[in-house]
């Protein structure tokens, strides 16, 4: 069993490993800087720490929509990165069995950072690797 | 063993790491030197030393490694052997047996080791601090000043809050200067590696090369110098075995067999810069040409930009991968360290004559003074090293091809707005940061300018680290987090000015001189080597007074002198330097900076003018900068009071005068207390006397007594002590000894309130 945070973008749920989350804030304050990734948001500080924020439904090609200013903060070796979200649902323990591989027709546009979906007894959420979708080296990638 | 036991092995595990990091140096001085006695004792000394360490502190197996140095160097101490090259290398290979067991090869860079930490200048005593405590030390004071900033923002109504407020900046402000300068490290440590590895590589290849080191005293911060140790030992690498080449080729080519790799360190502007420079063959130009044609660039490179591929990724000219130089790594990585640092690097090259590489750096990473700006309501720091000047932007800014530019020593200065380098749109409003970068300027335009704050540098996040424009980040004092801008990135997004500080630059021609022309009712003519500045006249500039007007400038109160009757409401005003002397001359308006021959055909009697001379085709007056200049410094003298600073530290020196300067003070140094007495003697008018008190030869306490001695000028002049420590007793001494006041060296706020106190009563 490995618990999962259950998190909603654009109408969907998503799971993320609550291992890989040091925690949930609420960030108001948000320093925009420049930059050629349009899913940077900027970066605030966090007790001390200089945080940068990232667009999870730009990360993944979702369209915009109001800011809920909900953030999963990660601690990475390279820094803290935090990732928007529409909302926070619940906390799951789920098993290995209940987790699937991505239905080929998903697959293609997720595969990178999605590597299964729920389908156990409650309803669907497609579970999300933060660190691919953080890995810097696919980030540079993507620009170079 | 006990704890007590275990400090003590550390201990003595660094001190006898630094000497054997030293001992590389001795060995090659024996290799030149083979009689050189003191260098063969201070060698054997270090055996000794260690020996007897693990000897007390039951370290065998170190015990006996060190006994077997000892025994053959003191074979040669005695004079039993004499020192050969193979004696040479028999006394290497004694002390190389040590070194494992010592731990010699990974340095104070690991967090276990120790560093030595000077705890002041002047103090006689050191401690050895581990180095994890500097850098906590350097968090905790990180934080301490985030929330100083903070409640400084809030600001206080309560007097009683307000003092401790105070206090506390006081506090914290002389707290970052001492744990700066406890980050401190001379750059040698840097160096002491490379003797060894320039004689090893040498035999290695064949090569006679001679190291020449200058300048190892020179202090950086430890993570500068950390972040330096790899690229110096990278091109020290490159110079021997690229640079430089084999004993027959140089004969060859006429020069002496043995060359020489020249090393050097000297503070300039606020930044270390280190240089490498050999002798040996230069960049061969003509393969930079045919790697440029295959690169296909769209126009053709100059010399400087050919120069420049080197530091591309994964350039190379030399037709051979060597052991030696390694692969992969090149000056590629070299550039990108010193960019992250914040630093330069730079190459100059004269076929057949040498090649040198210059390293700029910055003296500390860990805080610095930053200017706030805001852009479309952000904040962004800019680092203020960088900073030349700042100016209000005026509507009808100047452009060329469209592009803004402003006009600074007579050269045109690009621009750019902060929003169009974020690719953002455009602006031309608001205020120029003009900045310089390897010598050349360029400016952005900024909304707002905040104000200045120390900033504790936080690391660039990962993701930025492609844009190019940003260095780090940093937590300002309203809790917000702001991006601190790199000045090298804004420079290449900007683009700068094509020649090198003009200031810097030697005038064209012989024949011909640069005239700024003015209009004041009538023409005039100014040479713009006499003119520091150009500025409009502003409300937020000048000041009127009933004795008539005056600006400030770069700290200093400057009268405005009109060149006609008298200041216009209305113009400009020019700042002139002459000999260190400056005015500002009031002028309607700035017509044009002109290069022409200087032909006074009519000279003139009037004190001001030189005379009148064509320029540009138009008859004009030629200003005498020195008649205003100097009149200006006499004005300024009869208000001005001067202090004798008496104090060996150079670095002290440099610390105060411009902070004096700055309150208004003519300073004059002296080095020792004889220096000293010896002006006071000659006829110096002083109005307050700063001394030092720990000064090699006498004292400050015998120099307070000599000078009150001296004759009625002296008994009541403000004497201040100044001391790194300072008792009660040492204070009760002071005062016997005739001084005023006794401060404590590194408290700069009470320190100047001292002497503003004693100026008043002057």
């Amino acid at each position: 069993m490995k618990e999962y945070l259950i998190i909603m973008l654009d109408g969907q749920d998503f799971a993320v490993a609550a291992a890989e989350v040091a925690e949930v804030a609420r960030i108001g304050d948000i320093t925009r800087v420049p930059c050629h990734r349009p899913y940077v948001l900027g970066v605030f500080n966090l007790r001390g720490r200089v945080v940068t924020a990232l667009s999870l439904r730009r990360r993944l090609g979702l369209p915009d929509a109001a800011d809920s200013g909900l953030h999963l903060v990660l601690r990475r070796a390279e820094g803290y990165y935090s990732l928007s979200v529409d909302a926070v649902r619940d906390v799951r323990a789920w098993s290995e069995a209940e987790i699937a591989p991505l239905p080929s027709a998903l697959a293609e546009k997720w595969s990178g950072f999605c590597p299964g979906l729920y389908q156990g007894h409650e309803r669907a959420a497609m579970i999300l690797d933060v660190n691919a979708l953080l890995d810097i080296f696919s980030l540079r990638k993507e620009t170079a | 063993m006990s704890a007590a036991d275990d400090d003590l092995v550390d201990e003595f595990m660094a001190e006898a790491r630094e000497g054997l990091d030293a001992l590389d140096l001795d060995i090659l001085l024996l290799e030149k030197n083979p009689d050189d006695r003191e260098v063969i004792n201070r060698i054997f000394r270090l055996a000794h030393t260690i020996k007897g360490g693990s000897g007390f502190l039951n370290l065998s197996e170190i015990g006996i490694a060190a006994h077997a140095a000892e025994s053959l160097l003191s074979a040669y101490r005695d004079g039993v052997r004499k020192v050969t090259p193979e004696g040479v290398a028999e006394i290497l290979a004694a002390f190389d047996k040590l070194r494992p067991l010592i731990g010699g090869q990974k340095r104070q860079i690991s967090p276990e080791g120790g560093v030595l930490v000077a705890a002041m200048p002047a103090a006689t005593s050191f401690v050895r601090v581990g180095a994890e405590t500097l850098e906590t030390l350097l968090e905790n004071l990180g934080e301490l000043i985030l929330a100083k900033n903070r409640l400084l923002q809030q600001g206080a109504e309560d007097p009683v809050v307000a003092m401790g407020l105070q206090r506390l900046q006081q506090g914290i402000s002389a707290m970052q200067d001492t744990v700066l300068r406890a980050r401190m490290q001379p750059v040698r440590r840097a160096w002491e590696k490379l003797p060894r590895l320039v004689h090893d590589l040498s035999a290695e290849l064949g090569k006679k090369v001679r190291l020449d080191m200058q300048g190892g005293d020179v202090q950086l911060d430890r993570q500068v110098l950390d972040m330096v140790r790899d690229p110096l030992t990278h091109m020290i690498r490159n110079a021997v075995d690229h640079g430089v080449e084999t004993p027959a080729a140089r004969r060859q080519s006429g020069k002496a067999e043995e060359s020489v790799i020249h090393l050097s360190a000297r503070h300039e502007g606020g930044y270390v810069v280190i240089r490498i420079a050999d002798d040996g063959r230069g960049i061969d130009m003509q393969a930079l040409r045919r790697r440029a044609a295959e690169m296909k660039f769209s126009q053709p490179l100059d010399d400087a930009g050919l120069l420049n591929l080197i530091f591309r990724p994964g350039f190379s000219t030399s037709g051979r991968v060597t052991e030696i130089s390694g692969r992969g790594v090149g000056l590629d990585v070299v550039r990108d360290n010193m960019a992250r640092l914040g630093g330069a690097v730079d190459v100059q090259s004269i076929q057949g004559k040498g090649s040198v590489f210059t390293l700029k750096l910055p003296l500390t990473l860990a805080i610095i003074p930053a200017l706030l700006v805001e852009q479309d309501g952000d904040v962004y720091a800019l680092p203020q090293l960088g900073i030349r000047e700042v100016a209000r932007l005026e509507k009808d800014a100047e452009s060329v091809m469209g592009a803004p530019v402003i006009r600074r020593h007579g050269v045109m200065v690009p621009l750019a707005s902060l929003a169009r380098v974020f690719g953002a749109g455009d602006s031309r409003d608001g205020y120029a940061v003009i900045m310089e970068s390897n010598g050349r300027l360029f400016g952005v335009i900024a909304d707002r300018i905040l104000g200045t704050e120390d900033i504790v540098v936080r690391a660039l996040p990962e993701i930025f680290r492609d844009e190019k424009i940003y260095s780090g980040s940093a937590v300002l004092g309203s809790g917000r987090v702001a991006m601190i801008l790199d000045t090298q990135g804004l420079a290449t997004r900007v683009g700068t000015t094509v020649h090198e500080n003009p200031a810097l630059q030697p005038e064209k021609t012989a024949d011909t001189t640069r005239l700024v022309l003015v209009r004041a009712g009538g023409l005039y003519a100014v040479p713009l080597q006499a003119v520091a500045r150009l500025e409009k006249i502003d409300a937020d500039i000048i000041e009127r007074n009933a004795d008539g007007c005056v600006m400030r400038y770069r700290g200093r109160l400057l009268p405005v002198l009109p060149l006609q009757d008298r200041v216009p409401e209305r113009g400009h005003v020019v700042v002139l330097r002459v000999n260190e002397k400056m005015a500002a001359l009031a002028v309607d308006d700035i017509v044009n900076v002109v290069e022409d021959v200087l032909d006074i055909s009519i000279p003139s009697a009037r004190a001001g003018s030189l005379g009148s001379a064509i320029v540009d085709g138009c008859v004009v007056d030629v200003v005498d900068a020195a008649h205003y200049a100097g009149h200006a410094a006499a004005a300024a003298a009869a208000s001005e009071k001067t202090v004798l600073l008496v104090d060996d530290s150079d670095f002290f020196i440099k610390l105060l005068v411009p902070a004096l300067s700055a309150l208004g003070y003519q300073v004059v140094t002296a080095a020792n207390a004889e220096a000293a007495l010896k002006m006071c003697r000659d006829g110096g008018v002083f109005d307050i006397v700063i001394s030092d008190i720990e000064m090699p030869g006498m004292s400050g306490f015998d120099f307070a007594q000599r000078l009150r001695a001296q004759g009625s000028r002296w008994r009541h002049v403000p004497l201040l002590a100044l001391s790194a420590h300072a008792t009660s007793s040492d204070k009760a001494r002071g005062r016997a000894a005739g001084f005023d006041d006794y401060i404590t060296k590194f408290d700069r706020d009470s320190l100047l309130g001292s002497i503003a106190r004693a100026g008043g009563t002057a």
